[in-house]
């Protein structure tokens, strides 16, 4: 017992007291001031862009007020080429075509004459005359295409006289069969 | 010794025909090319010659008869086609347009040559009636023994095509030769007129007529498309 009481009345010492320690203050530096060096100017070259996996690219001056990219002087000139080539494609289609529009008023025509004529001499005359502008149609086609190919080397020619060439073999394919079938050949070649 | 041509049911003179003229082209083609002449002059010059060939060539024939439409090859409406095709693609290309007539003109003979194997098959063009050597005999429509105008014609032009082209490569002056080809080619076919069964005889008759006509039209063509294009040779 008079051991517990022993341990209980036991003092513990006073804690020291401890001045608290000061934290260091540090006065902000001033910054340090840099004076503006003068920005070199170069003389203006063309600029290129880098594109990613390619090459770079010109940039090309761009229109004020459209945004587009002003055409160089040989981009303009091949613009002017193609849609002078275009024109000339879309006469020679119209003379293509003109033979087949006008199938069914010249076959009227040449009907009308035979059936009022009534003779061999005029219904020769009248489709000679149709079968001649019909050639000529055709051959002035051939060469407004041609002339398109070889001046402005435009698509719609290439277009063209490769519809042309299949027309071509198809209709003389199509003649030497109706000869074979016909043979109405053997009939007269006087002079020919 | 007699030659007999079947009777046909399929006429082969439209094959026969379009075949002498492509292989006729080719021979042109091959000519071109041996001048250096460009590849894009000779494709496309070929391309719009072939288009006025065959186009005059039917057009002068073709019309309607009292039994109905009659159609063929002309080789007279063909030489001018030939002619006024190369003469339109010289105005278009202007290169080498002397040696790429000349190398068509050449070629005609042969065309024409090879042409009348159509014309022995099918019949047309036949020769007066002849039962010696060499006489064609024909079993179908034109039944009959008859003198071979045809082959006669064949080896006709077909010398005048090998001396042509002897001339345009011999020639410096490739506008002779191709004056001299039309100088033989004209009277040839002329006289072979006269073999042909419908002369009656006569000095001239329509069928020169239209020769003549022809050959005309051809060397007035060259003429003008050689001042046009002031082809000149020193």
């Amino acid at each position: 017992m008079d051991n517990n009481n022993n341990i209980n009345n036991f003092q513990q010492p006073a804690e020291p007291q401890t001045q608290p320690v000061q934290q260091p203050v540090y006065q902000q530096a001033p910054q340090p001031t840099y004076q503006q060096a003068p920005q070199p100017v170069y003389q203006q070259y063309p600029q290129y862009q880098q594109v990613p996996g390619q090459y770079a690219a010109p940039v090309y001056p761009v229109d004020p007020v459209l945004g587009t990219p002003i055409p160089t002087e040989e981009e303009r000139i091949k613009k002017e080429n193609n849609k002078k080539g275009n024109i000339l494609c879309f006469i020679s289609l119209g003379l293509m075509l003109l033979p087949y529009i006008s199938t069914g008023i010249l076959g009227g025509i040449v009907e009308n004459v035979g059936s009022i004529a009534d003779s061999y001499e005029s219904t020769s005359i009248v489709s000679t005359i149709l079968s001649t502008l019909v050639g000529g149609s055709y051959i002035g086609s051939w060469v407004c295409m041609i002339i398109a190919r070889v001046k402005y080397k435009n698509t719609f020619s290439k277009v063209l006289m490769w519809i042309y060439i299949g027309l071509l073999i198809a209709s003389v394919i199509a003649f030497v069969i109706l000869i074979a079938m016909c043979a109405y050949i053997s009939r007269e070649c006087q002079g020919m | 010794m007699q030659i007999n041509i079947p009777s046909f049911t399929w006429s082969p003179y439209g094959l026969a025909v379009i075949t002498a003229v492509v292989v006729g082209f080719v021979v042109a083609l091959i000519y071109m090319r041996k001048f250096g002449v460009a590849k894009q002059t000779m494709i496309y010059t070929s391309l719009l010659t072939l288009v006025c060939t065959l186009v005059t060539s039917v057009l002068v024939v073709i019309r309607i008869t009292p039994d109905g439409l009659e159609m063929g090859f002309s080789g007279l409406g063909a030489a001018v086609g030939l002619v006024a095709g190369i003469f339109i693609s010289g105005l278009v290309i202007k290169d080498k347009p002397d040696y790429v007539m000349a190398s068509f003109v050449a070629s005609a003979p042969l065309m024409y040559g090879l042409a009348k194997f159509g014309c022995l098959f099918a019949g047309c063009c036949h020769g007066k009636e002849y039962t010696g050597p060499m006489a064609i005999v024909y079993h179908g429509a034109n039944a009959g023994s008859y003198f071979p105008t045809q082959l006669i014609d064949m080896a006709f032009f077909i010398i005048v095509f090998v001396i042509s082209s002897i001339l345009i490569f011999k020639l410096k002056n490739k506008l002779k030769a191709i004056y001299i080809t039309f100088a033989m080619l004209i009277p040839v076919r002329y006289a072979l007129e006269y073999l042909k069964y419908y002369h009656e005889g006569h000095i001239i008759e329509s069928g020169q007529l239209k020769v003549l006509l022809a050959g005309v039209i051809a060397v007035g063509l060259i003429f003008i498309w050689q001042k046009v294009l002031k082809i000149k040779y020193r």
